[in-house]
């Protein structure tokens, strides 16, 4: 099963690179701002399938607005002068994609444990 | 939501087949999204030659520089205006306003902050002509480093300073280098390959343009002197001066600040006190 996001993952990339698809490049900060928030969103919704707490609409809106207000806050900075605006954002979501990194790692031992107690041959 | 009592298995079966969908779907995404940003980014490198922050930075020292361009034309203007002002004043004036104008016009001539035209020299340093391979011949001749002779075939900050001392000592009245106006502040130095004037800047690598206003024979026997500087420092021996004399050279005016920090006047009662003690000490 976890081959598929992989697989979709390396199609979605290898076929913008190899294209060599380029956007302007005062859009450039706004598209790795979208790109890191994208990150999150995935790792988020990997942690919440280990929670059991998934749900279908909140995770697909959740990927598409909170890329779409990342790029549009830092945009915002930048129009009104404050440039930092994007470190904001870098640095929210940083941390969160750091805690969600640590919880799925967390989820994902305690279920090899859980799976080796119960199965005491292996 | 699998994890509220009493799901069924077939619930939560569900719940994961549709996570996984969704999360192909979306990982699809966000490898465009990345592929996107590396080439972008890539893109910006090539194009710039370094990445985009510097670029940033590059543009902004740009737009600085011209801002500076900027406020230094705003003082030549607004300097142009005051000594308009002074010149036609609304009201009559008296023969000692006139006298005191025109003591304050030659005061500024003196200063440096009104341009002077007059016969002169221009003095031009440049590096000598095949520098490298005459430093190897001179190297083999006199048995000194290639490194050590070719120093002293390039121009440097000094040479600039030095003839700009023999100038003065040989009755210049006033000099600019690079079109920089020296004044009694004035500081020149090298920066790599730039001569700053007065801290700024003056155009790229040697050579480097000295006017000079002046009786014209003079200057130039001055520079020329045995013994003097260019000649003690082997300038005119290895070819790295051009002397030019000329009817008429324009000298600007000077452009930078005229204010002190920590100098303060010393006033006019105390004035008497401080010229009798230099007196009393000078025997």
């Amino acid at each position: 099963m976890i081959w598929l996001p992989v697989l979709a993952f390396a199609i979605g990339f290898g076929a913008v690179y190899l294209r060599q698809f380029t956007v302007p490049a005062e859009l450039a900060s706004y598209l790795s701002l979208a790109a890191v928030a994208g990150v999150d969103t995935i790792l988020g919704g990997i942690r919440s399938g280990f929670e059991g707490k998934f749900e279908n609409d909140i995770f697909v809106s959740g990927f598409v607005v909170n890329t779409l207000m990342a790029a549009a806050l830092a945009y915002f900075g930048d129009q009104i002068g404050v440039q930092d605006l994007y470190l904001a954002a870098v640095v929210a979501l940083g941390g969160r994609i750091f805690l969600n990194l640590s919880l799925i790692r967390r989820y994902w031992l305690a279920k090899a444990r859980t799976a080796r107690l119960s199965n005491p041959e292996a | 939501m699998s994890t509220i009592v009493g799901a069924t298995k077939a619930q939560t079966a569900a719940a994961q087949k549709s996570l996984v969908w969704q999360i192909t779907l979306l990982s699809g995404t966000l490898g465009v999204l990345l592929a996107l940003s590396l080439q972008t980014q890539h893109k910006i490198q090539s194009q710039v030659g370094m990445p985009a922050r510097w670029a940033q930075l590059a543009a902004k020292y740009r737009l600085t520089e011209d801002a500076l361009k900027k406020s230094d034309r705003e003082v030549a203007k607004l300097r142009e205006q005051i000594e308009k002002l002074e010149q036609h004043p609304s009201g009559s004036s008296t023969g000692r306003v006139d006298a005191m104008r025109k003591e304050l016009s030659d005061m500024r001539a003196f200063a440096g902050f009104v341009p002077l035209q007059g016969p002169g020299i221009e003095v031009i340093l440049h590096d000598s002509p095949h520098a490298a391979e005459r430093a190897e011949r001179y190297a083999k001749l006199t048995g000194r480093p290639v490194g050590e002779v070719l120093q002293s075939l390039l121009v440097h900050d000094r040479d600039v300073v030095g003839a700009v001392n023999e100038l003065f000592a040989a009755g210049a009245e006033a000099i600019a280098v690079n079109g920089v106006r020296l004044v009694s502040r004035a500081s020149v130095r090298c920066q790599g390959p730039t001569v700053f004037i007065n801290g700024k800047p003056t155009g790229g690598a040697a050579p480097y343009r000295i006017t000079a206003i002046g009786p014209p024979k003079d200057l130039e026997m001055g520079l020329r002197l045995t013994g003097g500087f260019l000649d003690a420092e082997n300038l005119t021996t290895y070819d790295l001066v051009t002397i030019k004399r000329l009817p008429s050279v324009s000298i600007p005016a000077y452009t930078g600040p005229t204010f002190f920090d920590y100098a303060k006047v010393v006033p006019a009662a105390k004035r008497q006190k401080v010229a009798s003690t230099t007196g009393t000490a000078a025997p």
